[in-house]
């Protein structure tokens, strides 16, 4: 009957630790803001895959690396799946940039960000991801990286 | 009564201990509510954390809005706690069979059990490679999102970044309790239950899983707990398959023995291994 009483007392502080910890760490905590230092080594799960030259190919307004969109005009080119990153830039013209998938809203990408000096990604995470360019003024041409 | 003599009570107790805890894992989606998905988004934007993300990204805060507007509303999937079902269930089973001759009697359930332990071995293992695909998915989803900052990390938080730790911890206390009171119960109802290794390290698989999802929806931030929650069920599912097919390898022998001693005539007791145990002379109503 020892050992039981034993066990018994064992199990009531591992019970203990659990309700001290899910007391003690409420949710709400943390800083989202640097999402890839917040998840540590789980962030390697997720496989990164750019889009390449040979994803747009035969797209209309594609010629090779380079897209051309008449001045009003709007082209729309759909993404693979798989792709997990986009880098394009805009070499001339002014052109709104968005990025829309099946299951989440749409990502508007400031022109600041498609600069061709420092170009920065755009992240592709939905399904049936289409990238819509809309030229405003100017001769648009934008080059993927 | 002496000490080595069976309670059956205590048995029974047991029994019930491991069931209860299966229904708390099974029903705790009942239990756990999430706001609305418009609170979460007005919630998400006025996050500090957010503000200076869009901030960092010069992402204006009505795109951020539209984006979110725009978002298909999901609940956190909410894996970690049902996927306990899975080692409960297993749990269960391996008493039932261990305690089923020792209630009924040998005669009467000799033959069932080995057909009970292939049954639910099978059952068990699909539902729980099952389960490991689907947490690896959500998994996978929830992490990728998290990472696409800026737009993919708010919708992240939007979606899954309210998961609701006080009722988790809550639940995850309760199974464990009763998972552990399972353990007390069977050695105060015979204490040569803690003689049979393979029974005792179940008992054991089953806590430490339910300590370890605690400890993984615990010790993160909040905003993170539904992808732990995920990997804390993708964990419970492995872990679970692995012992539904050694369940099951012992069932098949088991029902094999049962089969043989039928074709040589069925004189005498039918004999079969305890299933997490491997030899039926361990059975406490045997010494």
């Amino acid at each position: 009957m020892k050992r039981v009483v034993v066990v018994g007392l064992v199990a009531l502080a591992l019970v203990a630790v659990v309700v001290v910890v899910g007391v003690t760490h409420p949710g709400g905590r943390g800083d989202p803001s640097r999402p890839d230092r917040a998840l540590g080594p789980l962030a390697a799960l997720v496989p990164a895959a750019n889009v390449t030259v040979a994803d747009v190919q035969g797209r209309s307004c594609w010629s090779g690396a380079t897209l051309v969109v008449p001045t009003g005009g709007r082209c729309v080119t759909p993404l693979p799946d798989r792709a997990t990153r986009l880098t394009i830039c805009v070499v001339t013209g002014s052109v709104q940039v968005q990025v829309a998938g099946t299951s989440y809203g749409p990502q508007r990408v400031q022109p600041s960000r498609l600069g061709c000096t420092a170009p920065q990604p755009i992240q592709l995470y939905d399904q049936g991801s289409r990238l819509v360019v809309a030229c405003l003024a100017g001769s648009c041409r934008l080059r993927l990286v | 009564m002496g000490l080595d003599d069976l309670r059956k009570p205590f048995l029974v107790a047991a029994l019930a201990a491991v069931a209860l805890a299966l229904l708390t894992c099974l029903g705790s989606g009942l239990l756990v509510s999430t706001p609305s998905f418009g609170e979460r988004v007005s919630g998400t934007l006025q996050n500090p954390a957010v503000v200076s993300l869009l901030d960092t990204f010069d992402v204006d805060p009505d795109d951020a809005r539209d984006s979110l507007d725009a978002t298909r509303p999901q609940d956190p999937p909410g894996l970690g706690i049902p996927a306990l079902a899975l080692t409960e269930g297993l749990l269960l089973l391996v008493l039932v069979i261990t305690a089923a001759p020792l209630l009924f009697g040998e005669r009467a359930t000799g033959t069932v059990t080995g057909v009970v332990s292939v049954v639910g071995g099978i059952v068990l293992l699909f539902a729980s490679i099952a389960t490991a695909i689907i947490a690896f998915t959500a998994l996978l989803l929830m992490v990728g999102l998290f990472l696409a900052a800026p737009f993919g990390t708010i919708a992240y938080l939007a979606l899954f970044g309210s998961f609701d730790t006080g009722p988790a911890a809550a639940l995850t206390s309760l199974v464990l309790a009763l998972t552990l009171g399972c353990l007390v119960l069977l050695g105060v109802a015979q204490q040569r239950f803690w003689t049979m290794k393979g029974l005792l390290l179940l008992l054991a698989t089953t806590a430490l899983l339910t300590f370890v999802t605690a400890l993984l929806h615990g010790l993160v931030p909040g905003f993170l707990a539904s992808i732990t929650d995920a990997l804390a069920a993708l964990v419970t599912a492995v872990v679970t398959a692995v012992w539904a097919l050694l369940t099951l390898i012992w069932g098949i022998v088991g029902a094999a023995r049962v089969l043989q001693v039928g074709r040589q005539g069925g004189a005498g007791r039918l004999t079969r291994p305890d299933v997490g145990e491997g030899a039926a002379r361990e059975r406490p109503d045997q010494r």
